[in-house]
């Protein structure tokens, strides 16, 4: 495969140190639980816990907890603008907030689709679907559910190649987004 | 031009240094390339040659091409028509970046940015900045620039390096001319070179001349309006922008004379580029540089074409700035937007967004009911729906 995607995978890929994710329970930065069946290779990708198994070029889950006002879903490295979280967001605008700043960190032709409410744990949430392209015209296809809950955000990303990956494991991330616990 | 212009001329210039220079890079007196010629196999410029190819053949299956047939047909229209004799050596990609930029590789490869389209009011504007590149190409300035370089082989390694930076979305084209225009800025003397050779295509062509020095006042004026204009890429490399005016003037005043140079073409273009108006749009309201964004509205909003979206991105604008007194802004041009006619549907739902968090339930249901009607088979109904059920509930 070509190397690209988007910025941010590619320095995460370059120098991100793994470790394994077994089977079991696990807590996202003390905000929330998720359960997987399969053991991943787990990361640190700026603002986001990241778990892969074929690389996150491929397919990578990313855990996004309690993001606050100011915070930003990526790193944008020499830029003074860019999407930033606010706390009263709508559902709506954290998917703009999401679909943004995928954007602008490289992919192209981005659609997002099918907002609509979804549990997450607990809470009253969200989810919608992402379609786009890598700078090398790749296709990805992406899913997103999460919730915002006293002005914090709690979000699960997950994104893949449109051909085998993200089929691949979309069924072992819907799990984890049902395991959901606050 | 050029200052933008220049970074996509660095591997110009490394192509073009190359195919005037002699094997092993001796300089030799430079003439204009000739159409359909390429460098010899054991010229070092062939050697550039082929590091430019590389980013070409990167750039053909990039995910930021356009692709639309006809969108490209025009274009291509105008720089056939600029210079017909060399219309089979160049080959032009639009690439989808919310900056304004042109670049002309001294291989023949001519990117024509989406954020240059965008900001063109008119045929004459856009033909103007493509003449200018195409001056750089004929008389071979990026192998002027490659030969002057020191270290010809430091070079060559940094290209390739730079050439990697493709592959990294839209920021990596901007990245990527940034660095290469950081050693292969053209001269002064370049660019009144090269700006005079655009007119002179300008006026062969039958465009008003006049419109090469309006695009550049807009440009200059979004500079400064810019949250970080040291970051503007055109200029960046290109920083004599009064200079730069004053030479615009000067040509203008030469060729205003002569009879019939008066074409903008402005309906052309606008048929050509209205489809794409709003993703480019959603584009630059995605970069949140609202200060320059604004300003490029105000030049839209004055042009007067499709002014219902414009308001509309000037509200999304003010909406995701969210300064004091946007919120105010950003629900007066919804409404500019509504009544002028022609905004997406979307410009319902954003009104909705912000009367909800003001407090307004009564207004903010029926923005998204309207917005429903407007859309029915909208992508996110069911939320909206959820929305006016939360909305219901707090108005008992």
């Amino acid at each position: 495969m070509k190397p690209a995607l988007l910025v941010f995978l590619l320095l995460l890929a370059a120098c991100a140190r793994y470790s394994l994710v077994p089977p079991g329970s696990h807590e996202i930065d003390d905000a929330y639980t998720v359960q997987t069946s399969i053991a991943w290779s787990e990361t640190s990708a700026g603002s986001a816990e990241l778990w892969t198994v074929d690389g996150p070029s491929l397919e990578a889950v990313r855990f996004f907890a309690a993001l606050e006002d100011g915070d930003a879903l990526f790193e944008f490295h020499g830029r003074d603008n860019y999407p930033r979280f606010e706390g009263r967001m709508t559902a709506s605008e954290v998917m703009e907030f999401v679909v943004d700043s995928l954007a602008l960190a490289g992919a192209a032709n981005m659609a997002a689709t099918d907002l609509r409410p979804m549990k997450f744990g607990t809470l009253e949430g969200f989810r919608f679907e992402l379609t786009f392209l890598d700078a090398d015209g790749l296709e990805y296809d992406g899913l997103a559910a999460g919730a915002v809950a006293d002005e914090r955000l709690n979000l699960i990303l997950y994104t893949g190649t449109r051909a085998y990956y993200f089929p691949k494991y979309k069924s072992q991330v819907e799990r984890l987004i049902a395991s959901v616990r606050m | 031009m050029t200052r933008r212009w220049g970074r996509a001329l660095l591997p110009l210039i490394l192509l073009a240094a190359a195919s005037c220079v002699t094997p092993g890079g001796e300089p030799g007196a430079l003439t204009d390339i000739a159409p359909g010629e390429r460098p010899t196999l054991e010229s070092d410029e062939a050697g550039l040659w082929m590091e430019v190819d590389r980013i070409e053949n990167n750039l053909k299956t990039s995910g930021h091409i356009v692709r639309d047939p006809e969108l490209n047909a025009y274009v291509r229209d105008i720089v056939c028509r600029l210079t017909t004799d060399y219309c089979e050596d160049l080959r032009i990609y639009i690439v989808q970046v919310p900056h304004f930029n042109a670049a002309m590789y001294p291989s023949g490869m001519m990117q024509v940015w989406t954020g240059l389209l965008l900001r063109a009011e008119n045929e004459a504007q856009l033909a103007y900045v493509l003449g200018h590149e195409i001056g750089h190409y004929l008389r071979r300035h990026s192998i002027q620039q490659w030969r002057g370089v020191r270290g010809i082989a430091d070079a060559l390694v940094f290209v390739q390096i730079v050439a990697a930076a493709a592959g990294q979305g839209y920021l990596g084209y901007v990245a990527q001319l940034a660095a290469l225009g950081s050693i292969f800025a053209f001269s002064r003397e370049q660019e009144r070179e090269a700006d005079q050779i655009g007119f002179e295509l300008m006026a062969r062509a039958g465009y008003d001349a006049g419109e090469a020095g309006r695009i550049w006042e807009a440009l200059i004026e979004e500079r400064e309006a810019a949250d970080d204009p040291e970051r503007f890429i055109f200029f960046s490399t290109h920083p004599s922008s009064e200079e730069r005016m004053e030479t615009l003037d000067r040509l203008a005043g030469e060729y205003s004379g002569q009879a019939g140079l008066t074409k903008t073409n402005q309906d052309a273009f606008i048929d050509a580029t209205r489809a794409f108006r709003t993703a480019w749009l959603r584009d630059e309201v995605r970069k949140r540089d609202h200060g320059g964004f604004q300003v490029v509205l105000d030049n839209l909003i004055e042009a007067g074409e499709g002014v219902g979206a414009l308001h509309f991105f000037q509200g999304e604008m003010h909406r995701l700035r969210g300064d004091d007194g946007d919120e105010s802004e950003a629900v007066a041009a919804y409404r500019r937007a509504l009544e002028a006619g022609g905004a997406p549907a979307e410009t319902h739902r954003s009104l909705g967004l912000l009367m909800w968090k003001a407090g307004e339930l009564g207004e903010a249901g029926r923005a998204f009911e309207d917005y429903l009607a407007a859309a029915p088979e909208a992508e996110d109904r069911a939320m909206i729906d959820s929305y006016l059920r939360q909305i219901e509930g707090d108005q008992r």
